[in-house]
C-alpha cells in the first residue's frame, strides 16, 4: 500500500515536472520571436555597397535597396538567440515579408539556356571579395556586348548578376564581422586550396603544390592565420 | 626501438587530437593548426636522429615523406578541405612505393609491416574522417 503511495508520488512529480517543463519552453520561444520585432531599431550594420554599382546594369538599384534587408540580417546573426535554426527560420521569413519592397523583383527563368547557365557559373567560380568589382563588371560588360543573347535574355543576366554580387557582398561582409578566428581561416584555407585544386585542366599548381609539401601546406597556413587576425588589407 | 616508440607517441598523439576535433571538443580546431607543423618537425627530427639515418638515409627521408602525406591527409579531411582526396592518394601511393623499395634493398623487412600498418590505420582514420 505504502509503495503504491510512494509510485503515486513519483509519477506525480514526474508528470508536474515535464507539463512545468513544456510551458516554459513555450514561454521561451515566445519571447525570443518577439524579439524580432525590434531588430531594425537595434541595426546599427554598416555596408558600403556604392562601389559595386554599374551604371550599364538597371538592376543595381535593387543591390543597394537590400541594404535595410542585411542590416536586420546581420542582427540575427548577432543575437545569439538565433543560433536555433529554426527560430532563425522564423525571424528570416519575417524579415521576408517586412522587407519585400527592398528585394529584387521575381526573375523570369523560363527557357533559361545551356549558355547563360555556362555565362553565371563561369562569374561564380571565380568570384571571391577580393576581385568583386572587376570580375562582375567584366561580365555585365560582357552580357550587354554578347550578340548571342536576346534582349531578354541580357536583362535576365544582368539581374542575376546584380543579385548574386550585392547578396555575395553582404553576406561576406556579415560573415568578415561575425565569423570566429577559425572559421575565417578555414574560409581563406578553402578558397586559396580551392584555386589551387581547380579543375581547370592544368595540374602544374596541384603538381607543385605536393611536390612542395610540408612546406607549403605550412606557408598557406601561415598566410591564413595572418589573414584570420588582420583581415584581408 | 626507441625511435619507433617516439614516433608512435608524436603520430597517436596527433590521431586523438583529430578525433577530439571530430567530436568538436573547444579549440583543438585551432590547436592542431598550430600543432600540425610542429609534429611534422617532430617527426623530421626523430628520423634524423634516428641510427638508421646514418645506414640508410634514402630510405629514412622516403619513410618520413610517406609519414607526412598521411598526417597532412589527415589534416585535410578532417577540416575538410579541397584537395584532400588527391592527398590521400599521394600518401597511399607514397607508402606503397617504400614498402616496393625496402622489398628491393633487401634491408629491415620490419620496415614493411610499419608501412602497412600505416596504410592500414591511416585508411581507416580517413574513411572515418569523411562521415
Amino acid at each position: 500500500m505504502k509503495k503504491n503511495f510512494f509510485n503515486a508520488v513519483i509519477l506525480l512529480i514526474v508528470l508536474g515536472t515535464s507539463v512545468i517543463s513544456c510551458t516554459k519552453d513555450e514561454t521561451q520561444v515566445q519571447t525570443q520571436v518577439s524579439s524580432t520585432s525590434v531588430i531594425s531599431l537595434k541595426s546599427t550594420m554598416i555596408f558600403e555597397p556604392e562601389f559595386l554599382v554599374n551604371k550599364d546594369n538597371p538592376y543595381d538599384v535593387y543591390g543597394l535597396k537590400m541594404y535595410a534587408f542585411y542590416a536586420d540580417i546581420s542582427i540575427l546573426f548577432q543575437d545569439s538567440i538565433y543560433s536555433d535554426y529554426l527560430l532563425f527560420e522564423r525571424a528570416y521569413k519575417e524579415l521576408l515579408i517586412k522587407h519585400s519592397n527592398n528585394l529584387y523583383p521575381s526573375i523570369d527563368t523560363a527557357s533559361y539556356s545551356e549558355y547563360e547557365s555556362k555565362i553565371i557559373s563561369n562569374l561564380t567560380t571565380n568570384l571571391f571579395i577580393k576581385n568583386i568589382k572587376e570580375i562582375t563588371q567584366k561580365c555585365e560588360s560582357d552580357i550587354i556586348a554578347d550578340r548571342n543573347l536576346t534582349n531578354a535574355q541580357k536583362q535576365r543576366l544582368l539581374a542575376i548578376v546584380s543579385l548574386y554580387k550585392f547578396s555575395y557582398y553582404y553576406q561576406s561582409e556579415i560573415m568578415l564581422m561575425y565569423a570566429t578566428w577559425e572559421e575565417r581561416h578555414h574560409d581563406c584555407m578553402v578558397r586559396e586550396l580551392n584555386t589551387i585544386f581547380a579543375d581547370d585542366g592544368n595540374p602544374l599548381p596541384e603538381m607543385f603544390f605536393i611536390a612542395g609539401c610540408p612546406e607549403t601546406v605550412i606557408q598557406l597556413n601561415l598566410v591564413c592565420a595572418w589573414e584570420a587576425t588582420f583581415g584581408i588589407d | 626501438m626507441q625511435e619507433l616508440k617516439k614516433e608512435g607517441i608524436i603520430v597517436s598523439s596527433f590521431v586523438l587530437l583529430c578525433i577530439l576535433d571530430k567530436i568538436n571538443v573547444p579549440f583543438i580546431g585551432i590547436a592542431i593548426l598550430f600543432i600540425l607543423p610542429v609534429v611534422i618537425g617532430l617527426l623530421i627530427y626523430v628520423g634524423i636522429t634516428s641510427t638508421d639515418f646514418k645506414t640508410g638515409k634514402l630510405q629514412v627521408i622516403f619513410s618520413i615523406y610517406y609519414k607526412m602525406f598521411f598526417l597532412i591527409a589527415l589534416f585535410f579531411a578532417l577540416k575538410d578541405y579541397p584537395g584532400k582526396d588527391l592527398i590521400s592518394i599521394v600518401a597511399v601511393s607514397s607508402a606503397l612505393l617504400y614498402i616496393v623499395f625496402v622489398a628491393l634493398s633487401k634491408t629491415k623487412k620490419g620496415l614493411i609491416l610499419l608501412a602497412i600498418l600505416y596504410i592500414n590505420l591511416f585508411s581507416g582514420f580517413l574513411l572515418l574522417m569523411r562521415y
